[in-house]
């Protein structure tokens, strides 16, 4: 699978080194990487690997914004890019950064898109023609005199890619341009860019290169780089659905989450060995769940029955500790009332370990937001323990409820770990004893023990998020809320969280996880509401919402490739073990 | 939180060269201004220009920052300004009217700027700065500022609903208890200013930001008849106002 091969131009990594300042060990360290013109290729691994350092310098932002030590080359078109200013190398390569909401700086979608163009000096009307057609080309046709601000997460990113397209360079590059999506927003980025790939096999479009750490529903006809810890692990070229397969083991070892397809039909293909010589069990074609399905049954596999037949979970008992009573909320935004609950009745257990679903602006982070009483509803109630919660006293409601941001970075402002997560407790008027005590077992049930004296800032995102867990978890709130805890994190820091949130929840906590991550439900949570609009489309067990097809497409949310394959099984297991044990294979 | 209202109203098609010049010209006539009824009258001017666009709605939004404006300028002029020349007696009056006299002043500017921004989006605001002969760097610097006040509003929000849910309470307590309750708010504020500001900076340059010493638009803006005919009866009227006011005349 994996080749030499010398490109005539495209891009050209030789031995790149990179070392912040500051920082005692190499961020990058001999990456070598190359990529043809009008190829597509994904560069994968896991948080901290160096992936965005790459990204960096190949656009030259780096050392110009975060100073550091490079080596090594990068060759644009067969030139050394060493000397060249960033709005220089932006006629070769167009980057799509992480978080998309610094990227948009006009206000209207037609502006924003002829900014690159401006700067390129190109004739006003020439500029207006082509803006227009690139956002017709993204799916925004119609949008020009919108404002960005308006439009949902998948939108801004598509008006982000034609913003970029718009300087009209041979190599693209896009980091991790779906993180903070929906599965729809996903999708529909993902549809756009195998739009382009189409282009360029045509010989009309650039050559991509994708970053990602999720390959769930990211198409496959491209070859790939995995760094591990700034360096490259392994290379391979034309990556098709069986090299995914064949690949799926080493990705997931590398904190990297492979298609769940790819994944089982390695295992099950390490299950079922062919005879020396024959051809393997399960070849595939492409990584659909279709596919997949009929693969299998053409192959002679089964589903057993013991783990079809998935218990279903037990209804929550304990006594009722959050109530939501006809609950409205309208945001108002330049006059205009936006509605994001709408009269929302809701019941929450002591004991209960939830998942509130939704596509973006589906109004699941306002209701947390009101559970938690930081909002105060437009009309309705929300109650904890029968009094209205958004009326509690700051530091009593601490005790009660805790509500853990996206951005970990929206609360961490201490200069120590152990300061960062004291300060919750402190506020609520503890002894420094009872403070010492609640910080050291909230540390040690994130995880976190012995970092006491460390520095927030020089920590990962993964453990800045359950930093902030451990902050709100010492005021020892009997309620937990996490908005969406695995977003930004790589698979084996969203694996940790959800099962830290699982060990909190037995030990007594309640849980409520806002999320569109939907895999991530499928193995702890007993219940899952489903958000349209501002009102529970939808309240049950996750397996029951999730391998419901007309739901998930009534809520804008992509069915997780395993739901779409119990669907054509007529079952309901949504992890790749349970698959994986309950697939039999061919006598 | 931005004052600017789409509309095709005749002010938000005025080119935005045009309208920077006016404003000018209109801060210079309500700053030589000094009698009650003159500067009323200019007040009552701008609210029939707003009328006229549209806009009264945009100055109902801000109404409360224009009172508080009018009561916090009338009170502190009133304390310090010292106007009174008639003795002890009469100071305090003609003090509270100096007061009330600034007041106005003031109100009736900042509900010049609202028209203007209302009326103008931060791309065309740039482009007649540039057009004027500001360097685009520094024009779209100037302008990005107004762009990112929502943002980083989105931002102090988040980041005082996340130190609430640590139970922080910067309402209650004695004034340097509560600046000291503002210290978690601030911190990560600054540091996500901080964060935005280089990602933005890399963002901007990414996409060409200063290829060229100079840009196209695709943003008329350019004076045109009406616009001219517009800066030369301001540029006008604030040569005759400053004049009176050189030559002494009771304005």
């Amino acid at each position: 699978m994996t080749r030499q091969r010398q490109p005539i131009s495209g891009l050209r990594i030789e031995h790149l080194c990179f070392t912040y300042r500051n920082s005692a060990s190499p961020a990058l360290a001999r990456v070598d990487l190359s990529l043809l013109p009008r190829e597509w290729r994904l560069l994968l691994g896991p948080t901290g690997a160096g992936k965005s350092t790459v990204v960096r310098c190949i656009n030259g932002s780096l050392p110009r914004f975060y100073p550091g030590h490079l080596t090594g080359r990068i060759l644009l078109g067969g030139r050394s890019i060493e000397g060249r200013s960033v709005p220089d190398l932006s006629r070769e390569v167009g980057v799509v950064f992480q978080e998309f909401e610094t990227q948009i700086f006009t206000t209207t979608c037609l502006m924003e898109v002829a900014f690159a163009m401006e700067s390129r000096c190109l004739p006003p009307d020439a500029i207006r023609l082509q803006a227009s057609d690139l956002l017709r080309r993204v799916g925004l046709s119609g949008f020009e005199s919108r404002d960005p601000s308006s439009l949902s997460g998948g939108e801004k990113q598509r008006l982000v890619i034609a913003s970029v397209l718009s300087l009209e360079t041979p190599l693209l590059v896009l980091d991790e341009p779906a993180s903070d999506l929906d599965p729809a927003g996903r999708e529909e980025v993902y549809r756009l860019l195998r739009d382009l790939e189409q282009g360029a096999a045509e010989g009309g479009g650039p050559a991509i290169l994708l970053v990602e750490h999720d390959l769930e529903g990211i198409p496959v006809t491209a070859g790939g780089t995995l760094l591990r810890q700034g360096s490259v692990a392994r290379q391979w070229e034309g990556g098709d659905a069986e090299a995914m397969v064949e690949l799926a083991g080493e990705l997931r070892a590398s904190g990297v989450r492979p298609s769940p397809i790819a994944e089982l039909a390695s295992i099950l293909r390490g299950r079922a060995r062919p005879r020396p010589g024959s051809e393997p069990l399960l070849r595939l074609s492409s990584l659909a769940p279709e596919t997949f399905h009929r693969e299998l049954q053409r192959t002679g596999w089964r589903l057993g029955a013991p783990a079809a037949a998935d218990p279903t979970p037990r209804p929550a008992t304990g006594a009722e500790t959050l109530r939501c009573e006809r609950l409205s909320h309208v945001y108002a935004s330049n006059g205009e009332a936006i509605p994001a609950l709408k009269e929302l009745d809701l019941v929450v257990r002591r004991g209960e370990m939830l998942a509130i679903l939704g596509a973006n602006g589906s109004g699941k982070s306002t209701l947390g937001l009101h559970l938690a009483g930081l909002l105060v509803p437009t009309s309705g109630r929300a109650l904890c323990e029968g009094e209205e919660v958004c009326r509690i006293p700051a530091r009593r409601r601490a005790a009660k409820i805790g509500f853990v941001f996206q951005n970990p970075d929206n609360q961490i402002f201490a200069s120590t770990v152990r300061e960062e997560t004291a300060f919750g407790p402190g506020n609520l008027g503890l002894t420094p004893r009872e403070v010492d005590k609640r910080v050291g077992e909230a540390l040690e049930a994130v995880g976190l023990t012995g970092l006491e004296s460390t520095d927030p800032v020089t920590l990962t995102k993964g453990q800045r998020q359950r930093l902030a867990m451990a902050s709100v978890l010492a005021c020892e709130p009997a309620t937990l809320i996490m908005d969406e805890p695995t977003t930004g994190l790589d698979l084996e820091e969203q694996i940790g969280v959800m099962s830290l949130l699982g060990k909190l929840n037995a030990r007594g906590h309640t849980i409520l996880i806002i999320t569109h991550a939907l895999w991530v439900v499928a193995e702890p949570v007993r219940r899952a509401l489903v958000m349209v609009a501002g009102r529970i489309a939808a309240d049950g067990a996750p397996r029951d919402l999730l391998t419901d097809e007309e739901l998930m497409r009534e809520a804008g949310l992509r069915m997780p490739d395993l739901a779409r394959l119990s669907r054509l099984f007529g079952a309901r297991l949504l992890r790749v073990q349970e698959w994986a044990e309950g697939l039999r294979p061919p006598a | 939180m931005m004052p600017y209202r789409h509309s095709g109203s005749w002010l938000h098609r005025a080119g935005a060269t045009a309208k920077i010049i006016c404003l000018g010209c209109w801060f210079a006539v309500a700053l030589l201004l000094r009698s009650p009824p003159a500067l009323g009258a200019l007040a009552v001017a701008v609210l029939a220009l707003a009328a006229w666009a549209g806009l009264i709605p945009v100055l109902l939004r801000f109404s409360r920052f224009i009172l508080v404006l009018f009561v916090m300028s009338a009170l502190l002029w009133t304390v310090f300004s010292g106007a009174s020349e008639s003795g002890p007696q009469a100071a305090w009056h003609e003090d509270l009217a100096a007061g009330a006299l600034m007041g106005l002043r003031l109100t009736t500017m900042m509900a010049m700027g609202l028209l203007f921004l209302a009326s103008t989006r931060v791309e065309e605001m740039a482009g007649g700065l540039q057009r004027l002969g500001l360097p685009f760097v520094a024009a779209f610097s100037l302008t990005l500022a107004f762009r990112l006040i929502p943002l980083f509003a989105a931002a102090g929000g988040s980041i005082a609903q996340a130190q609430a849910s640590r139970g922080v309470d910067v309402r209650s307590g004695g004034l340097f208890s509560r600046i000291r309750r503002h210290l978690p708010l601030l911190v990560p504020l600054v540091l996500a200013g901080l964060r935005s500001a280089d990602r933005l900076a890399m963002a901007l340059e990414s996409r060409g930001l200063g290829m060229h010493a100079r840009r196209t638009s695709i943003i008329g803006g350019e004076l045109g008849g009406a616009g001219v005919a517009a800066v030369a009866l301001c540029l006008g009227a604030a040569l005759v106002v400053a004049a009176l006011a050189l030559s002494g005349a009771p304005l």
